[in-house]
């Protein structure tokens, strides 16, 4: 896990020429001084811009940068006052794979800021090379998730695999960004009132602080996470093998003219559930579980062997009624089917027409998804493409290349793409239920179909012993005998097959509850013991560095970090408003620190990062400032970066760097200055 | 409806307000100006003819527009089988891409874009996001799809 700042440009446009400020930073610790009010703060805050993280710091989408960037710029040779036309802010970054890709957001500009362009290279201190661009979008929900999202591609380019966390609605979402970055940001502000950090809340994320802490620090419980995650996909996998025997077990008495009782369709944990399912067959008209219908059937065929055929003649009485009754039972079966048939065909005629919506409201739903993504991605088309105002006299028009006219106006795109997801959600319920209804008049109808079949045989047998010699052996006796052996032996072998599913579905009920089990068991919000040893050594850092500054309300030895929330606290209770202002910023120094320093021997998720604009040192001794500046050079040994940018005295501040190993860069005057 | 009926069936006073249409989203401004962008861009010398560009946006449109066009291109529909619509968006389209600078209109028959429809046309023709089905399908046959084929179509002369 690395993220490194190489260079940051800022660049304003104006009617008078090009300003702008470049600042390369190195490894290491990096000190950026200018005096107070000369465009700091916007550096610093620019690479938050930059990086779409600006929500970071408040909920209102504004641009967190000052004038310079946004209105208007005093020229400082002329004095005069410019209006910025166009701005912009870049950054190069570099990752633990040595990748660099520069990043690019305008400030002022025609185009979406939302928009922000990723060259996959050193754009800015090699800007000879070629290099792939590639646009992403920040702010927009999905811009975590969604492939085109600024925000997904940052998570990857740093290689983090953030945790899904719980929402206070209840639904989950992934970790945004915007509460991980202050813990390695600290903005002038608000971001030095609280520690750890000031966590945005609005994301409306439970326990927002403990679990970008528990992130950041690489705590188990964010792999306890994971594991939850992959039980929930076991899960599915269950549930889909489930279906496909379900299916398996209904096509089966399809096929065997029966039908499956008290099968559950999804998953059960009580084996007796699945014990319990039978199968029905039909027996004359009466509906009769297998295993009793079996025995029944078998003494029939076992009679019927033993039996003598009887001779036509012996028969011929009976055999004139039973055609007569045969012949109505035979056209009623007929008729049922008929009707049958009809049912299905009108069902899947519905079906089909409900196919077809459902194909054209997926093709307009990619289409508006299209026209949405068009309308606010565009760089440069989005210019001219404004949907709301004719470009001739400038009067608002209607979104659409119908005949503009009065009257209701047309649904915004997002509005429209909601309409055609709810439609979408009727019409695939329309299908499935369909579905289900063909399969369900299909069963009946196969059962139907070997009725008519068994009546027309008989039919066939009985006719013939009409016509023959009366001496002859009955076929229609025959045939009874064989139609019910072959039922006989038909019916025994599926409910061996059925037997044998419901050893299936036991396996899986047995998977099932130990999923369940597994999901019980996986502790909450529990530390384990590696978990434990990293907050006892994130405990020690901050009490170590503590005591280097100057830490005095008491004894440094007494500052514990909570493993409840990760808070600083003493014998047990978070320490507040008993702090003096300077301690207050010591801790919060050496919290941040201490994240830093962390991640050199264990493996976090730190970035190897820590920005703070303007370390407070004016409230704090001289000596811990020094301290805090030394503590900080170290980070070049492992790696890690470390800037502060400050307005310090400049002489004091040579002073206090005196010896150690920085990178300083002074500005005289204005950061941002005339370019060309 | 006479208005005492009205009041004789409602107890109050009553009001309807209009609510915004749904429309079809290539009926969409946004969606319609990148398409004819697109088609434009994919031809030669990023013009087009007005035949042509009728011709490509009726056959672009939706799946089963598409599906008859490859049949037309694979040689397995008759020309005089292949039914081409005017659509009368692409008229509103082309006097959008004229307002907005994206495309200008020659002698009132060609559509050519212009410096900035030709940007847009890289933007929109590099995002693989947008567009996919409608830039396959334009990939697929637009060397096929010329002003003289789109002629003899159109004149429902036989291809070969």
């Amino acid at each position: 896990m690395k993220l490194r700042v190489r260079h940051l440009r800022l660049r304003a446009e104006t009617d008078a020429g090009t300003f702008g400020a470049d600042i390369p930073f190195d490894l290491g610790l990096n000190v950026l001084w200018a005096d107070n009010t000369k465009g700091k703060s916007t550096c610093m805050q620019g690479m938050l811009y930059a990086l779409g993280l600006e929500r970071m710091l408040s909920p209102r989408r504004e641009i967190p940068l000052t004038y310079v960037m946004t209105s208007h710029l005093d020229d400082p040779e002329t004095g005069e006052k410019r209006t910025v036309l166009q701005s912009s802010v870049s950054l190069e970054l570099e990752n633990s794979a040595n990748e660099i890709i520069t990043v690019r957001r305008n400030v002022i500009s025609p185009t979406d800021t939302r928009l922000i362009s990723v060259s996959y290279g050193a754009a800015l201190t090699s800007p000879d090379g070629k290099y792939i661009q590639r646009d992403f979008f920040a702010l927009d929900p999905g811009a975590a998730q969604r492939e085109a999202g600024f925000h997904r591609m940052l998570t990857e380019f740093i290689g983090w695999r953030l945790p899904i966390v719980r929402k206070y609605d209840g639904n989950e979402t992934l970790l945004y960004l915007e509460t991980i970055f202050p813990l390695f940001y600290v903005e002038q502000k608000q971001g030095w009132s609280s520690t750890p950090a000031a966590f945005p809340t609005y994301f409306q994320i439970r326990d927002v602080g403990r679990r970008a802490v528990e992130f950041v620090i690489g705590l188990e419980t964010h792999e306890l996470e994971l594991r939850r995650q992959q039980i929930e996909i076991d899960l599915a996998e269950v549930r889909a093998n489930w279906g496909a025997k379900f299916d398996e077990a209904q096509t089966l008495a399809q096929t065997s003219e029966t039908r499956v009782q008290g099968l559950p369709k999804a998953p059960t944990i009580s084996r007796d559930e699945i014990h319990r399912a039978f199968l029905l067959a039909i027996d004359e008209g009466t509906w009769l579980p297998v295993q009793e219908f079996l025995p029944i059937l078998h003494s029939r065929v076992t009679t019927l062997r033993t039996d003598e055929i009887p001779t036509v003649g012996a028969m011929s009485d009976e055999t004139a009624g039973r055609i007569a009754h045969v012949t109505t039972e035979f056209a009623k079966k007929n008729a049922d089917r008929n009707s049958l048939f009809r049912a299905r065909q009108r069902e899947i005629d519905q079906r089909d027409a409900v196919e077809r919506r459902l194909l054209a409201l997926e093709e307009d739903l990619q289409k508006n998804l299209d026209a949405q993504k068009l309308q606010r991605l565009g760089s440069d088309i989005d210019t001219h493409s404004r949907p709301d105002h004719c470009p001739t006299c400038d009067q608002p028009i209607a979104d659409s290349l119908l005949a503009q006219r009065v009257g209701p106006g047309v649904m915004t795109i997002d509005d429209n793409i909601e309409y055609i997801r709810s439609q979408r959600s009727i019409f695939s319920r329309l299908v499935a239920q369909s579905n289900s209804a063909v399969e369900s008049i299909e069963r009946e109808l196969a059962i139907a179909t070997a009725e008519a079949n068994r009546l027309a045989g008989t039919l066939r047998a009985l006719r013939e012993d009409q016509v023959a010699p009366a001496s002859a052996p009955s076929v229609a006796k025959l045939e009874e005998r064989m139609r019910l052996e072959s039922r006989l032996q038909n019916l025994d072998e599926t409910y061996q097959r059925f037997e044998e599913l419901k050893e299936s579905f036991l396996v899986l009920a047995a998977r099932y509850s130990e999923l369940l089990a597994e999901k019980e068991v996986l502790p909450s919000d529990r530390l384990t013991a590696r978990d434990k040893r990293i907050v006892t050594k994130l405990s020690e850092l901050i009490r170590e560095q503590a005591k280097s500054y100057g830490f005095s309300t008491f004894p440094a030895d007494e500052i514990e970090i909570s493993s409840e929330n990760f808070r600083p606290q003493k014998e047990g209770f978070e320490i507040g408003f008993e702090l003096s202002a300077s301690d207050a910023i010591r801790l919060k120094w050496a919290y941040s620190l201490a994240m830093l320093e962390l991640g050199r021997t264990e493996p976090t998720n730190h970035p190897g990062l820590v920005i703070f604009d303007e370390p407070r040192q004016q409230e704090t001794a001289k000596i811990s400032f020094k301290q805090l500046l030394r503590r900080a050079s170290l980070a070049k040994e492992s790696g890690q970066q470390v800037i502060f940018a400050t307005s310090e005295d400049r002489e004091q501040l040579a002073q206090f760097l005196d010896g150690i190993d920085c990178k300083l860069t002074t500005f005289e005057g204005h950061i941002v200055k005339r370019i060309t | 409806m006479p208005n005492d009926l009205i009041n004789r069936l409602l107890d109050g006073p009553f009001e309807l307000t209009s609510r915004p249409e749904p429309i079809p989203a290539d009926l969409r401004l946004t969606w319609g100006l990148s398409l004819l962008v697109l088609m434009l861009g994919r031809s030669r010398s990023k013009r087009a003819s007005l035949q042509k560009l009728n011709f490509l946006a009726h056959s672009i449109r939706t799946r089963e527009s598409r599906e008859a066009a490859m049949r037309l291109y694979e040689g397995n529909m008759r020309v005089s089988h292949y039914m081409v619509r005017v659509e009368p968006w692409l008229n509103r389209a082309i006097a959008f891409s004229k307002g907005y600078g994206l495309a200008e209109i020659l002698k009132g028959r060609t559509i050519q874009l212009l410096p900035l429809g030709s940007r847009a046309f890289e933007h929109i023709y590099s995002d693989d996001s947008v567009l996919a089905e409608e830039k396959a399908f334009l990939d697929a046959i637009g060397k096929w799809a010329t002003e003289q084929t789109i002629e003899r179509v159109m004149k429902m002369d036989a291809l070969l």
